[in-house]
């Protein structure tokens, strides 16, 4: 596994960015981070045996409640974000041989952890397929950011994971309320039942005001590229055997149709519509590519990572 | 080149036919197992496949080059500028008598001395180009690497003698040169002396050097059978020995033959006879019995310089029974001479006149009827085999009958009214011979009846010129450029290859004219191939470093 690009100023500038930009509207589902004074104002409850009798308004009771309701202020309360940031490691994802989706996928968690870590949030690497031993990882505060990379090296590993094994145990409660979960992934998946209690779970969260992402790694077009036309003998994942085929302009629409419903499948499953989609270039057919101008560019501009660190805005 | 065009067409078909699938590993292989059977696999021979590739056509512009090699094996180029010399056409002598041992050595190792002597007796500092043949029964042409004098030297592996004869008659009619070579000058060296015709060949000029020297040899020079002339059937055979350049009759000299049944017999040679440089003697052996003969000379090696004419071996055929369809009612005749029967492949076949017959076969008709007067004779073939021995002035007293000549027909003895009395067939090919006798003898063995001799001369001379007809099986063959091993009863007993009597006689020598030269040609095919072997290797390179459109 290659080692992330050197990338520290683009990665402190998004950081500082979403301090100073305030995110528009604040509406949507979405939980915002919220951080500081815990004295933000939510709404009036009524009382209720338990309650903090210190928060209890006494003169919004008297002019509002009924005689003998106590309205009591409630808070909203003080949470840190959590990342939750899945990494795909089945073996669709160590392909194409000149820049793997797993090595994209590892520098994104890298740089999002890294923000993340810097911003006092708290950072969890899962691994989404593959043996349950050491799949998960927790970080938290800046200090940890020098064990960020090593530890994705091992998450990921060395050799592709088994597909047929997914670790969705316990993924409850490294999703606190406050938190967005990041998968990122080629979403290449069978949708037999591991798949579709994986887009259970993206469901659940969702419904439970998590943030979920797909983060869509698309190397569609550099293999298209790669591939031209003619006839060809394809083999890799999902394949069990050699497929030989007249490659046209035609099959090539017909398979890009196949991939994009098959996400969309899925993106109905999980009903999330939240996404971030990186396409490797036409142009990657070489071995000469410089993978991490191009990572760079993308972080730069990608809205949905951008909008990830975002602060707290004011309604309206 | 139209087939080439078509060999062409074949290898884009094949290819075509043969698509070469590339292999791609995708990670979105699992989207492709829904897609439709290939095309290649519905249609073969899709037109468009071609043009898909890069590759493609740098490999089919490398089997252009291989076929351009091919079809221009032949071609040669200019690869040096020429110049003004000579063009020397070395043509040496391989046959059997190249064998001959002269002075402690083959007359084959003294080729390349004579032929550096013939053009070291020439200017030397003349610009001479060569090329090199060999020659016995055939001509032979040895490709040198370059023109030089000692490319042809180097060759000296390639002239050994070979047991052949020598066939001096190839060398008037030699091939024509390759374009572009000019043969100003014919080096021929061999063992015989110069012919008279060379003396009329203008250009090239032949410059011959005859490099035998007289020695003594003693060997066979002929072996013939007796054959009787009816059956064919040899009962004796005779040996003709020579001893060459001898000073004396070889007096112990013997020959030794070993029969069928192993049975060796040893019989001397008497009664030499002298002619010019050498003595000449022959013995006669019995073959009563058909089969093997091995004949060896008993003669001292010091005397026989040619070795080849020292053994021989001959057969002597089984056969010797005639076999002859009958087909008149009178069969005194074939049971006298003891003829057996055959119908399916007899010798010949005697029928009455007019009979139908196989035009291939060998046929004696016989006229029927008498004649009714005696007749004046017409004319007749002189010196006609039938009438060998023939009184014709009896003839015309015979009263004998006589045919109507057809068109198939020609006379050989005919009578005033224009009949035939004797007659042949005539000569066409895959048609046998036929002959018409007027009657059959009555076998009285009168000398008196003339009319009984002439019909018996008649019969007996029809009878031998049937039979001549028929090659007789030869007691041994030659070796020929075809096949040139002498095994069994194949020797190289090719006449004048045991001569060692002749002086040497060599004529001509290398004039001082200069003429054009060609440049240095090289054949054409290596710059093909060495072509061919970029472009793979350019192709191979692109497909391993060029990325996937040239894959």
């Amino acid at each position: 596994m290659k080692p992330p690009p050197d990338c520290q100023r683009l990665l402190e500038s998004l950081r500082l960015r979403g301090i100073n930009r305030r995110r528009r509207g604040g509406s949507g589902r979405h939980l915002m981070r919220q951080r500081g004074q815990s004295l933000d104002f939510r709404e009036h409850l009524p009382y209720q045996p338990g309650m903090d009798v210190r928060h209890v308004d006494w003169r919004a009771s008297f002019r509002y409640g009924k005689p003998d309701d106590l309205l009591v202020k409630t808070f909203v309360a003080e949470e840190d974000l959590t990342l939750l940031i899945s990494v795909d490691t089945r073996p669709s994802m160590w392909l194409p041989g000149s820049v793997s989706k797993v090595q994209i996928a590892a520098w994104l968690a890298w740089a999002i952890g890294h923000i993340g870590l810097r911003s006092g949030d708290r950072v969890v690497l899962h691994r989404l397929y593959g043996s349950a031993s050491g799949s998960v990882r927790e970080y938290r505060g800046s200090t940890a950011l020098d064990g960020l990379w090593s530890g994705i090296e091992s998450l990921v590993g060395s050799e592709p994971a088994d597909a047929s094994t997914m670790n969705l145990r316990g993924l409850n409660r490294l999703l606190p309320p406050s938190s967005a979960w990041l998968v990122l992934s080629d979403f290449y998946f069978e949708l037999d039942p591991a798949a579709r209690r994986l887009a259970a779970a993206m469901l659940k969260a969702r419904e439970g005001n998590r943030w979920v992402i797909h983060g869509d790694l698309d190397t569609w077009p550099a293999e298209r590229a790669i591939m031209g036309n003619g006839a060809r003998r394809i083999e890799g994942p999902g394949a069990p055997e050699d497929i030989e085929c007249d490659v046209q302009d035609r099959t090539i629409a017909a398979v890009e149709k196949n991939i994009e419903a098959h996400k969309e499948r899925f993106r109905e499953l999980s009903r999330c519509n939240e996404r971030f989609h990186w396409e490797w270039s036409e142009e990657w057919t070489g071995s000469n590519v410089d993978a991490g101008l191009w990572f760079k560019e993308n972080l730069a501009r990608d809205p949905v990572v951008q909008q990830l660190f975002l602060r707290r805005g004011s309604a309206g | 080149m139209i087939w080439a065009g078509i060999l062409m067409a074949l290898l884009v078909v094949l290819y075509m036919a043969q698509p070469r699938f590339k292999r791609f590993r995708l990670s979105s292989a699992r989207f492709f197992k829904e897609m439709p059977v290939p095309r290649e696999r519905r249609f073969r021979f899709s037109v468009s496949r071609p043009e898909l590739s890069r590759t493609f056509w740098l490999q089919l512009f490398a089997l252009l080059l291989i076929l351009i090699a091919f079809l221009l094996r032949h071609q040669t180029y200019k690869a040096s500028a020429g110049g003004e010399g000579q063009g020397v056409w070395v043509l040496v002598d391989t046959s059997a008598s190249m064998s001959t041992k002269q002075g402690g050595k083959a007359r084959s190792a003294l080729v390349a001395d004579t032929i550096k002597q013939a053009v070291d007796e020439a200017n030397r500092s003349m610009k001479r180009q060569f090329r090199l043949s060999l020659f016995d029964m055939e001509v032979r042409e040895i490709t040198l690497p370059d023109s030089s004098i000692g490319a042809v030297l180097n060759r000296e592996d390639d002239w050994a003698p070979r047991p052949l004869g020598t066939d001096l008659a190839r060398l008037r009619a030699l091939p024509q040169p390759e374009e572009g070579f000019p043969i100003t000058h014919l080096l021929v060296v061999t063992d015989r002396p110069a012919p008279d015709w060379i003396a009329d060949v203008e250009t090239p000029r032949i410059v011959w050097r005859d490099l035998s020297a007289p020695v003594e040899n003693v060997g066979i020079t002929a072996i013939d059978g007796a054959r009787n002339p009816l059956t064919g059937r040899v009962s004796s055979f005779r040996v003709e020995v020579v001893a060459a350049r001898a000073s004396s009759s070889p007096a112990a000299l013997s020959l030794a033959i070993v029969g069928p049944g192993g049975r060796r017999v040893e019989r001397p040679f008497k009664n030499w006879s002298r002619r010019e440089r050498s003595f000449t003697s022959e013995v006669e052996i019995s073959a009563e019995t058909p089969g093997s003969y091995e004949i060896e000379l008993n003669v001292d090696p010091e005397t026989s310089a040619y070795t080849f004419d020292d053994t021989a071996r001959i057969e002597i055929p089984a056969s010797g029974e005639l076999e002859v369809d009958w087909q008149l009612p009178d069969r005194r005749i074939p049971d006298l001479l003891g003829w057996k029967t055959e119908t399916e492949r007899p010798a010949f076949r005697v029928a009455p006149f007019g009979t139908e017959l196989n035009p291939a076969d060998a046929a004696l008709f016989v006229a029927a009827g008498a004649a009714t007067k005696p007749d004046a004779i017409l004319d007749f073939q002189e010196a006609h085999p039938l009438l060998r021995d023939v009184n014709l002035d009896a003839v015309e007293t015979l009263s004998l009958p006589a045919v109507e000549l057809t068109e198939e027909l020609r006379p050989v003895l005919r009578r005033d009214d224009g009949k035939a009395w004797l007659a042949e067939g005539k000569l066409v090919p895959g048609r046998g011979p036929r002959f018409v006798l007027p009657g059959l003898p009555q076998l009285t063995f009168d000398a008196e009846d003339n009319r009984e001799a002439f019909l018996l001369t008649t019969f007996f001379n029809a009878t031998r010129a049937l039979l001549a007809e028929r090659p007789p099986e030869p007691l041994y063959t030659l070796t020929t450029p075809l096949q040139p091993v002498p095994q069994g009863t194949r020797l190289v007993l090719h006449p004048g290859e045991g001569d060692t009597t002749p002086d040497a006689r060599s004529v001509g020598g290398f004039d001082e004219d200069e003429y054009d030269l060609p440049g240095e040609k090289r054949p054409f095919w290596p710059l093909a191939l060495a072509a061919c072997a970029v472009v793979l290797a350019v192709e191979r390179s692109l497909a391993a470093w060029g990325g996937s459109k040239w894959r």
